[in-house]
């Protein structure tokens, strides 16, 4: 009842700021700091991913489309020039229709100056046998060429020329042939020029200067007319498909089960189709970036995360040290109130002063003699005990009092805590612990290093937590001193297996004149003269209990300690 | 021989009811002790008392609440308040409810006889009044 007026303040120590609690915090931090960084940025890097995987497919493909069309293109020209050249000869006014042999080896070299490309040609009249021939396969001198489908649709055909697929033919070596018609002196003549397609393939690809690509020639039935060895031979099926409506686009083959991108452009003047394909060191090589920029992006996804862990441990220490610091400060604070000292010393005073007051009274009236008291000195023993223990309570209050008062006059040396405690415990206290069946145990950090501090103050201190830890223990049990220290603090604790503090009086213990100790007993002083010494020396005090368990109390003070 | 004057002396403080009840009954009043709220109003309703002396801070059945009671039940009895530490809020509280005067601890017997007197004189007055 006593302590009425400083329950009704809440204070919070680290103790009853439960581990739970921490980890509840951490949790909440961690998963904040994850929505606020880590969300977003692994949402970039996919995003980030996917907008560089569509430019890197596209630019390939634009890649792949515009080496195609040039390439058509090439060939185009080419094609058109010796078509060209052919006309042109053929219709120089220096050859009289209709041509001797002669004619036809002059025309051939001429074409062979023009173009390597050039093998042989041949010359027809009305009818579908070759009437002359010049080149290196005499053999074809007089061959007939009326089933040859080429042959057939020069002759139908509206155009003044054609252009074969490439085709082994009679001669067994791939090659293709331009048949060109026209009419002369009322008759219709035609020529037939065989043209190497490894010599346009030369031609075109001395134009292609990335080395990143195969460049290929398909016709429309999707047979190679021009192809590396590598990839396979003239005349046999490629997997490419296209139509020539197309004109020119991107589609898909499969190469081994693997879907890869082919760019394809058609030849106006013929019906081929310019093939591009990647090589596949360049698509090892994209294949290889895009690993490397996977493999990066996940280790600055996993950075981000480790930063995310420290950071939230971090938080929660550095908050778990502000709570600690802050209920430090209310403490502090607390106990400076002047008025609540001056309530708490009054009531505290206030009862031993009755006592005196009442047993002095009585005996008054003793020693009266209108009372005709017969009492005698002898039987006054128990009152004067009583004003004695009344007058003593006072003195130890006033004792303790006084530490408050005395904040500036420590007495600072070096002190080694192994050393105070151990003055304290061995011997007479020990022994009486004993027979109380309480075992003091040690455990002293070895290599303790000394802190300036008043030596005296700590040992009340010390014999605080020691009385304390005593009364706590119910029948037998442990008090348990340790030792420790880490590059910035000691720390030494005072542990005992007693009764413990219920969790909603924790906060109240440091309180000045807060007690459950039964009257006459407790001044409920311990524990606030100790907080305010501690504090003095510029270090603090926390604890820790467990309702049945037990209670420690931890000192700490800062190794290079600034009072 | 003059009547004697009855008293109940209600205090949670054991010492200082025996001591105080001893002192009255010295100085020739009769004296009943109750060390709680309960037992005055029990012992109240049994006995005619003429003055209580009433501790207020007691666990279980305050000071204040006894007062309300006995001075309810009993006509003419006068409470005579006895506490720790005065205030102003709780003497105007206690003289509301119908308490005669409040004395400090430590008490001063002379003080305290001399209040009774008082008390009884005013009671005694009271009844002339009304009569
Ligand atoms: N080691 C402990 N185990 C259990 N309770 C403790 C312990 N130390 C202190 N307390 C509690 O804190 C209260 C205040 O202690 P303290 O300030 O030293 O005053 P006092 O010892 O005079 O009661 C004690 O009455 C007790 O309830």
């Amino acid at each position: 009842m006593k302590n009425e007026q400083f329950a009704s303040d809440e204070l919070i120590f680290e103790s009853t700021i439960s581990k739970k609690m921490y980890s509840s915090l951490r949790r909440n931090y961690f998963i904040r700091l994850i929505i606020l960084y880590l969300l977003p940025f692994a949402f970039i890097i996919i995003y980030f991913h996917y907008q560089y995987n569509d430019l890197m497919t596209k630019s390939r493909e634009m890649h792949l489309m515009s080496v195609a069309e040039n390439q058509s293109r090439i060939i185009d020209i080419f094609l058109y020039e010796r078509i060209n050249n052919i006309l042109s000869i053929i219709q120089s006014p220096d050859y009289k229709y209709p041509i001797d042999k002669k004619n036809l080896n002059d025309m051939l070299q001429r074409l062979k100056r023009n173009s390597d490309a050039f093998i042989d040609m041949g010359y027809f009249d009305t009818t579908s046998i070759q009437l002359e021939y010049s080149g290196p396969l005499s053999f074809l001198e007089k061959k007939e060429y009326g089933n040859e489908s080429w042959f057939k649709d020069l002759v139908l055909s509206s155009n003044n020329f054609v252009i074969t697929n490439i085709y082994q033919g009679l001669r067994k070596t791939p090659h293709f042939t331009i048949g060109v018609k026209l009419t002369k002196n009322n008759k219709r003549i035609i020529f037939k020029v065989s043209l190497d397609p490894q010599k346009i393939y030369k031609y075109m690809t001395s134009f292609e200067k990335s080395n990143d690509v195969y460049i290929l020639i398909v016709n429309k039935e999707s047979i190679y007319q021009l192809v590396p060895n590598e990839i396979s031979s003239p005349m046999s099926r490629s997997p490419f498909i296209t139509s020539k409506l197309s004109g020119i686009g991107i589609d898909e083959f499969k190469l081994n089960k693997e879907k890869r991108t082919f760019a394809f452009s058609w030849i106006s003047g013929v019906d081929w189709a310019v093939i591009v394909i990647e090589k596949e060191f360049s698509i090892k090589s994209y294949y290889n970036l895009k690993i490397e920029l996977i493999l990066s992006s996940i280790t600055i996804l996993l950075l981000l995360f480790l930063i995310i862990i420290i950071r939230s441990k971090n938080i929660v220490k550095t908050e778990k040290e502000k709570q600690i610091a802050k209920h430090q400060l209310e403490q502090a604070s607390k106990l400076a109130t002047v008025g609540e000292l001056a309530s708490g010393i009054a009531h505290e005073i206030g009862n031993p002063l009755n006592i005196i007051a009442n047993e002095v009274g009585i005996m008054q009236d003793y020693a009266n003699p209108k009372f005709n008291s017969s009492k005698t000195l002898n039987d006054l023993e128990l009152n004067f005990k009583k004003i004695i223990n009344a007058v003593y309570r006072i003195k130890d209050i006033n004792n303790k009092l006084l530490t408050f008062v005395r904040k500036n006059e420590n007495e600072l040396s070096e002190c080694n805590f192994n050393e105070i405690i151990e003055d304290l415990v061995s011997g007479f206290l020990e022994r009486e612990m004993k027979v109380d069946n309480i075992e003091i145990i040690r455990k002293y950090s070895k290599n303790f290093p000394t802190v300036l501090s008043d030596n005296n103050q700590m040992k009340q201190v010390l014999i605080n937590l020691l009385n304390n830890a005593h009364d706590a223990i119910e029948g037998s049990g442990q008090i348990i001193f340790v030792t420790s220290f880490d590059s910035e603090k000691i720390y030494i604790s005072v542990s005992d297996t007693g009764v413990g503090i219920p969790e909603d009086k924790i906060n109240k213990i440091f309180l000045p004149f807060y007690t459950t100790k039964p009257v006459g007993k407790g001044t409920g002083l311990g524990l606030s003269v100790s907080f305010s010494i501690i504090k003095n020396l510029g270090g603090s005090i926390k604890v820790e209990s467990k309702l049945g368990k037990g209670t420690t109390f931890t000192i700490e003070f800062p190794l290079n300690s600034k009072i | 021989m003059e009547k004697k004057v009855k008293l109940l002396i209600v205090d949670d403080e054991i010492d200082f009811l025996d001591t105080i009840a001893l002192r009255m009954e010295m100085r020739g009043f009769e004296v009943t002790k109750a060390p709680d709220g309960f037992s005055a109003l029990e012992s109240a309703e049994k006995n005619k008392y003429d003055i209580v002396l009433l501790d207020l801070k007691m666990p279980g059945i305050n000071g204040q609440e006894v007062l309300e009671k006995i001075k309810n039940k009993n006509e003419g009895i006068e409470v005579i308040i006895l506490t720790a530490h005065g205030s102003e809020e709780v003497s105007k509280e206690t003289t509301e409810l119908g308490a005669f005067c409040f004395i400090t601890k430590p008490i001063d017997i002379d003080r305290l006889v001399t209040v009774i007197r008082l008390a009884l004189e005013s009671r005694q007055k009271n009844e002339i009044i009304i009569l």
